[in-house]
């Protein structure tokens, strides 16, 4: 293969700092409206039906209903002060209906907003990823440094719950020698070169799919594996999220409650001017145009860029040198597709395979024309919905 | 606060088509250097003046097509320079002239640009030259009048004319150091070895067309060899003599029109190979390298169909959609 740059997602050791609680936090619902206060692990109600999953992070007051943008979706989102010493959900009504065995990890999980009803009953393999998807990103090798010593008892319990043999493990080369023990405890651990796009799950998944011979398997991050685990035992969802926070300093890892804006993590590292604000890596994250969008589960990290580092869009012929095939890990012919989308003949990139794209953006990395590559792609993509939402 | 948006990826590596065409340049300099000793000002003269009218009719033809001129990139000067190593240093001014004009023209801007082309653009306005004015390209001719310290006849013009036999008065090393007659700098067969190799090592150009552009001169001129060697010359010889070099490494991997997938590529250079010798030991041409390659461009979209397709991904649900 013709690589130019290696990514390289070799990280070392940042501590995962806490920082001070924000004025107010956003958390995303999907259309309810009301006010009131709120006790952290309250379930959001709509009306008379309890919205799945959508549990505060904090007590506090409800002060606004609003809309922002999370990775170019309007989102519905309130808008919550905290109050110190609001209490919490666990020390009343809600402890009466917890069957007090330990074994009733189903209903934990469940009040703690995971449904995982179609993992307990199919013979899925799991598989637990301690791969960052993206450059710019240590969460999930920072989280394996930090709970090397518990892994073992959270795989144990993590069979228990769901009643499987063994578990499949990928961990990043050059940390491969703190868990290698598991391997003899029923923990299938693979070793992944720690290099873009490695760690994105379709490509994870299917890189080893031949040699683990996997059935439908499930990918988990470890940040969500430990999280379940955490909730299956004490019977409370995670209301917080580790991200990693770059800019030109470096990189520090930081745990933030979910729903934190953008705006407060900005201020706290002490990032002032800005060009770019992109949540989840430098190639194929999300340019933010609002700072009030809140941290979710999908955001892993931020990376602020300032103004001369910027890539400037340009539209210049395709020149036919074929680097983006070369580079692309699922083998399409990129420049055929993209040019293609460019004179809008969008069956014909259908044709090649365009469905496989998984947008991991290093055509566009790579390319000396300089030609938004990604977002021709996305052009074809969403025409061909259309036209099949037309045929239908 | 001010921010600015975009599509992903937020990154680029950085790389242009201005620096590819100046390697390619860089590519080319050993043998500019090597021609510029050995022929001195007539090589200056036929160099500046083929980069001199690249430019210029590029910048014309785009007015007059109306096409975007863009930011500088080098491809002209490229264009120039390559088309200038194939002509012999006496050329007149009007043939220069006409031929760039024409490898500008007729190979590039007609199809709307660079990257458009279905043929390598010099080797459009080579063949239009070669096959309507011979004589003013006839290498024999054209180093009569200079004191270059070698036997002045062409290697390809003894074998056409006197047989393989005759051959064997050739040393292959004074062949490969570029002792031999031909174009101003396609022929200086180590200089372009080593600015090839520079291009490698930059992987401005993958190594299958220049690696199978050879294996198929050597083993068809060695199959040929095989049934009779008196008739024949052998592999090395056509390896090391005419235009196969600056075809290995510049003409043929010329980037529209030759393949981008990678089994294509080596059908290509292996076509390109074959044909050379074919055209040098059946036609009545004595290097058949252009012919060769413009018929092989020909193919190239057929053989682009031959890459096997995207890695299908398999189905799999992933954690994130968990709720």
């Amino acid at each position: 293969m013709m690589k130019e740059t290696k990514f390289r997602q070799e990280y070392k050791d940042l501590k995962i700092a806490e920082i001070p609680m924000p004025e107010h936090i956003f958390l995303p619902i999907n259309g309810i409206s009301g006010g009131g206060s709120l006790k952290v692990g309250k379930q959001i109600d709509k009306f008379d039906e309890v919205v799945p999953g959508v549990i505060s992070p904090i007590s506090g007051e409800i002060k606004e209903f609003l809309k922002v943008y999370v990775d170019g979706i309007e989102t519905d989102v309130i808008k919550i002060l905290p109050v110190e010493n609001g209490g919490s959900e666990d020390d009343n009504d809600r402890k009466d209906d917890i069957d007090e065995s330990e074994e009733d990890f189903h209903l934990k999980l469940k009040r703690s907003g995971y449904f995982l009803e179609g993992v307990f009953d199919s013979d899925c393999d799991i598989v637990v990823s301690a791969v960052d998807t993206d450059p710019l990103c240590s969460v999930s090798q920072q989280l394996l440094r930090e709970n090397r010593k518990d892994l073992k008892d959270n795989f144990d319990l993590f069979k228990e719950i769901f009643n499987r043999e063994k578990i499949h493990f990928a961990v990043p080369e050059h940390l491969f020698d703190m868990v290698w023990k598991l391997q003899s405890q029923g923990v299938n651990v693979w070793k992944v070169v720690p290099e873009y796009p490695n760690g994105i799950p379709e490509i994870l998944i299917n890189s080893a799919f031949e040699k683990h011979a996997l059935k439908s398997p499930l990918y988990l991050k470890l940040e969500e594996f430990l999280n379940i685990c955490d909730a299956a035992v004490t019977g409370r969802p995670n209301f917080e999220k580790v991200i990693s926070v770059t800019d030109i300093n470096g990189m520090r890892n930081i745990k933030v409650v979910k729903g934190t804006p953008l705006n407060h993590i900005l201020k706290d590292s002490d990032i002032r001017s800005v060009g770019k604000v992109i949540t989840g890596g430098p190639l194929r994250g999300y340019s933010n145009f609002d700072l009030n969008t809140p941290v979710t589960d999908k955001t892993d990290s931020v990376y602020v860029q300032y103004e001369k580092d910027i890539v400037r869009a340009v539209n210049n012929q395709c020149i036919n040198c074929g680097r983006c095939n070369d580079n692309c890990p699922v083998s399409l012919s990129v420049n055929l597709i993209t040019r293609y989308s460019e004179f809008s003949q969008f069956e014909k990139s259908m044709e090649l395979g365009i469905e496989n794209c998984i947008e991991c953006g290093l055509c566009a990395f790579y390319c000396p024309a300089g030609r938004s590559l990604v977002q021709l792609i996305r052009l074809a993509k969403s025409e061909i919905k259309n036209l099949e939402g037309e045929i239908e | 606060m001010k921010l600015i948006v975009s599509s992903p990826p937020h990154w680029h590596s950085g790389s242009s088509e201005k620096k590819i065409n100046l390697d390619f340049i860089i590519g080319l300099m050993p043998a500019l250097i090597h021609s510029l000793y050995f022929f001195g000002m007539h090589a200056a003269r036929v160099i500046a003046l083929c980069v001199a009218i690249a430019i210029l009719s590029e910048v014309i033809l785009k007015k007059i097509f109306k096409n975007n001129i863009g930011p500088f990139n080098g491809s002209a000067v490229y264009l120039g320079i390559l088309f200038s190593m194939l002509l012999p240093p006496t050329s007149p001014y009007w043939l220069v002239i006409f031929g760039i004009f024409l490898s500008v023209f007729i190979g590039r801007e007609i199809f709307g640009g660079i990257g458009s082309n279905p043929f390598s653009p010099v080797l459009v306005g080579m063949a239009i030259l070669e096959l309507s004015w011979p004589s003013h390209l006839n290498v024999n001719l054209s180093s009569v009048n200079y004191n270059l310290g070698f036997d002045c006849h062409s290697p390809l013009t003894a074998l056409k004319s006197a047989g393989a036999d005759y051959t064997s008065k050739f040393s292959l090393f004074e062949l490969g150091i570029g002792n031999q007659v031909g174009g101003i700098g396609s022929v200086a067969i180590i200089f372009l070895i080593i600015g090839g190799i520079y291009l490698l090592i930059r992987k401005v150009i993958r190594w299958e067309i220049p690696l199978f552009f050879a294996l198929g001169v050597i083993g068809m001129a060695a199959i040929f060899r095989a049934i009779d060697p008196h008739s024949f010359a052998c592999p090395w010889f056509h390896l090391l003599t005419g235009n196969v070099m600056i075809g290995m490494f510049f003409l043929s991997t010329d980037y529209a029109s030759s393949p981008f997938s990678n089994p294509g590529k080596m059908i290509f250079g292996l076509g390109c190979g074959i044909l050379t010798v074919l055209f040098r030991i059946l036609s009545v041409h004595e290097d058949g390298v252009i012919y060769a390659i413009l018929i092989m461009n020909l193919f190239t979209p057929m053989l682009d169909k031959l890459v096997g397709g995207p890695k299908m991904l398999k189905t799999a649900y992933f954690g994130r959609g968990i709720k």
